[in-house]
């Protein structure tokens, strides 16, 4: 046996890791100074600063006492918009969904087998999702003018990408056995899928439909900010004109609205996903049973009927539109590439913005992880972090970026703020259940072994949870990325703003190019994130 | 090792008392001292107060009434500063391992030093060039020098219980609790780790407090033997005097063969 202490000699005498380690340390080492020399960088190209924040809490501070005191006079005007946000979302999510159960199976690799169809129905698949819910809108607003319609077809698109992915993924996870016995008795594959793998997907395909209703109803509140109907056509009215307290007002409508839908959507979710104890069997409800499919099928076309009721989806403006989509596709197939300096400059802002916003939301998080978590603090604590930061999530990024530029001023600094803070919400969630699924062995014997509270968080807790950590706050810059693309578009920095202006002015062209970087800039983001993540857990 | 009562008791319970929140009683009026040396093997039935026992000493679990001596120092109304100090001399071992498994075996092991250093040290993970050669010296005991680099999670379990068992080595104890260290572990490598743990207690003097289920294991390591039954103390004696008959008064029924770590009875007499 080596001498031990022998072989911890030189600079890394004092640390746990045998001297060939030493090289993967310098790595790791070399890669925080690099993310932090960028921190740093990019902080100060955004005009990041302290002080300006400070100087803007007076500003703030009359907006938040605004509103704190909410003016409910008028919330009766206020109601059919509300109404008319979750029609849209309604219709948003059952037609979206609807068209991705059928498009899920052309793209799942257990059901076609032809590389090139797969590839194409993938990547157009792919493509959708990587263009944020209000670029879309604000892309049907050009074509079809402001109203609901567009906000639908934003929605429409927006839902279509997520559940067609998820459910295709399920479908490629699904039990072949009886397809491979409905094959061998001569049916053709659509009746293969509608038979043998349908019912098994179906429990996760409902539940993928109820998550995305959750987020278009949080999404559909804002879209209105872009013109694309809604309560936030009202809200954006209030704000314009300085007055807070409506604005207050209809935020706390539009939050009672969506924590009541999402309460519902989540119970539903957990039932159908657990399976859950079947219906009580008494007679009526047997017969319900019975009549299920039918049932179905009027529950679906009622909602629908209902959610296009009152929506004024004039037909004029549709023929319009169409004409003005065949322009907005010539525009894109020739791009203006003499643009491309000033798209990189204005994308790199947009990247900018997503990386100082998640680093933000990634510190803050710590936090509040822990206090959300209930086997590290009191019970009471826990939940109340969680409510807490169930709230911080019901505030739309674009909400957050106008209170944050009333504060800085506009720019990247409210964007990076906005996203930070509206992140943390989710990211704390995340670290408070990694923290609840953790090992409390290990903390039990350092405390045994005499660690105080901050050596059993440094050698017992931090190592079980730090890649969890990474991985999320990773995770969270993809997503930080699409967001960052979009709070330009009330003046938070980044492409946003060029992209509106282009598509105001119709400079379809330049619009093209915009999308073009929008799109390979998303889409590289997400690849390098997901191999980053892959090696991390 | 001398008479007992010639030396200063180690540990002492003076009417011990532990009633948990809902009711349950898991110390009876247990009074018991545990002299430096021993080697004492806690027996009884799952929910006799085995575990209460054990981490009332280093006070995981607060007893209700009564006071508990380390070193002739009240664990009982010990400062949290006193009482971590006390529990940095105190190593313990558990069922389940406990270690960080994403860590290496070498830094969980110098976690067991954590109590040595001042916070920021600690937080930092500059542990002393002192600290790694106790470290690698405790490793080398329980035969796993050559894994000290390897992450926790790529070990066997026996392996793995031998890292905490070297975790608690790292300490420099004066006294290991070994909360039922080989229930989760086959028969062969729970003989690894009760020789573990036996040769430490004789080539370093250190004392040993073991919770055990089995009959055959606590009979073949240890030198006394606790019996507890509803929380009190009903046998305190050598190994010798732990007939078949004392066993099954103490678990309240007759032997079987899941007492036994072999699966057998062994014969009578």
């Amino acid at each position: 046996m080596v001498d031990p202490a022998r072989r911890f000699r030189g600079v890394f005498s004092a640390f746990p890791f045998p001297p060939e380690e030493g090289t993967a340390r310098l790595r790791n080492a070399a890669l925080f100074v690099v993310l932090f020399g960028l921190a740093a960088y990019a902080a100060a190209d955004t005009q990041v600063s302290v002080s300006a924040l400070v100087q803007g809490f007076p500003y703030m501070g009359r907006l938040f006492v605004a509103f704190f005191s909410p003016d409910f006079t008028d919330i009766a005007r206020y109601a059919p918009a509300l109404v008319e946000t979750i029609q849209m979302a309604v219709a948003g999510t059952l037609i979206g969904s609807l068209l991705a159960l059928g498009y899920a199976f052309l793209a799942a690799r257990n059901f076609v087998s032809r590389r090139g169809t797969l590839w194409a129905t993938r990547g157009f698949m792919n493509l959708v999702r990587t263009i944020p819910d209000l670029l879309f809108a604000a892309l049907f607003v050009a074509v079809f003018g402001i109203g609901a319609l567009s906000g639908i077809l934003a929605l429409v698109f927006f839902s279509f990408g997520i559940v067609a992915k998820l459910t295709s993924e399920t479908i490629e996870a699904a039990d072949m056995g009886p397809a491979e016995a409905l094959y061998a008795a001569g049916a053709t594959p659509t009746v293969t899928a509608a038979y043998a793998v349908l019912p098994q997907i179906l429990p996760q395909y409902l539940s993928y439909v109820l998550y995305v209703f959750e987020i278009n109803v949080r999404v559909s509140t804002v879209l209105g900010l872009v013109g694309a109907g809604g309560i936030g056509v009202p809200l954006k009215a209030a704000l314009n004109l300085l007055q807070y307290d409506r604005a207050s007002a209809i935020l706390l409508l539009v939050f009672v609205a969506v924590l009541l839908i999402e309460w519902t959507s989540q119970y539903l979710r957990r039932r159908l996903t657990e399976g859950g104890p079947p219906a009580v069997s008494s007679r009526p409800l047997g017969v319900l049973r019975r009549f299920r499919a039918p049932l179905a099928f009027f529950v679906v076309a009622a909602a629908l009927t209902w959610s296009f009721l009152g929506i004024d989806l004039n037909t004029k403006g549709f023929s319009v539109g169409l004409r003005m989509a065949g322009r907005i596709f010539s525009g894109i197939f020739h791009p203006e590439w003499s643009y491309v300096p000033e798209l990189l400059v204005a994308l790199w802002e947009s990247v900018e913005i997503a990386y100082l916003g998640t680093l933000l939301a990634a510190v803050l998080a710590l936090p509040f992880g822990f206090w959300a978590a209930r086997n590290v603090v009191p019970a009471p604590l826990a939940a109340g972090t969680k409510v807490f930061l169930s709230a911080v999530r019901t505030f739309p990024e674009l909400m957050l970026a106008i209170i944050f530029m009333v504060g800085v001023g506009p720019g990247a600094y409210a964007g990076i703020l906005a996203i930070g803070v509206h992140s943390v919400g989710m990211l704390a969630k995340l670290y408070g259940e990694a923290v609840e699924a953790m090992d409390m062995g290990p903390a039990e014997a350092l405390r045994a072994a005499g660690a105080n509270e901050l050596g059993v968080f440094r050698w017992a807790i931090f190592p079980q949870v730090l890649p969890e950590f990474l991985s999320y706050a990773i995770y969270r810059f993809e997503i930080n990325m699409r967001a960052a693309t979009v709070v330009g578009v009330v003046g938070a920095g980044g492409i946003g703003a060029p992209l509106l202006f282009a598509l105001q002015s119709h400079a379809w062209p330049r619009v093209g190019i915009i999308l073009l970087g929008i799109v390979l800039l998303v889409s590289l983001t997400d690849a390098l994130s997901g191999a980053v993540r892959r090696r991390l857990i | 090792m001398g008479t007992p009562s010639s030396r200063e008791p180690l540990v002492v319970f003076d009417r011990v008392r532990k009633v948990y929140p809902t009711g349950a009683v898991g110390l009876d009026d247990v009074s018991v001292a545990i002299y430096p040396g021993e080697f004492v093997a806690i027996v009884g039935l799952s929910g006799a107060g085995k575990t209460t026992f054990l981490r009332a000493v280093n006070r995981l679990i607060e007893i209700s009434s009564g006071e508990i001596f380390f070193a002739g120092r009240s664990v009982t109304r010990a400062t949290p500063a006193e009482l971590r100090r006390m529990r940095r001399d105190i190593g313990m071992v558990f069922q389940n391992f406990n270690l960080v498994k994403r860590l290496t075996v070498l830094q969980n092991v110098l976690a067991g030093r954590v109590g040595y250093h001042p916070t920021w040290r600690v937080l930092l993970g500059l542990f002393p060039k002192e600290d790694v050669a106790i470290a690698m010296k405790a490793l080398e005991r329980v035969q796993l020098a050559d894994k000290a680099y390897v992450r926790a999670d790529q070990l066997s379990g026996g392996q793995q219980q031998r890292i905490a068992v070297a975790r608690a080595l790292a300490q420099e104890p004066r006294l290991i609790l070994a909360d039922e260290p080989v229930a989760s572990l086959d028969p062969v490598t729970a003989e690894v780790i009760m020789d573990d743990l036996r040769r430490i207690n004789r080539e370093l003097g250190i004392t040993v407090l073991v919770n055990l289920h089995f009959v055959d294991l606590a009979r073949r390591y240890a030198d006394r033997i606790l019996g507890l039954r509803a929380g009190k103390v009903v046998f305190d004696g050598p190994v010798s005097q732990a007939t078949d008959e004392v066993f099954e008064f103490i678990y309240g029924r007759p032997l079987t063969r899941e007492d036994m770590r072999t699966g057998e009875v062994a014969a009578r007499g």
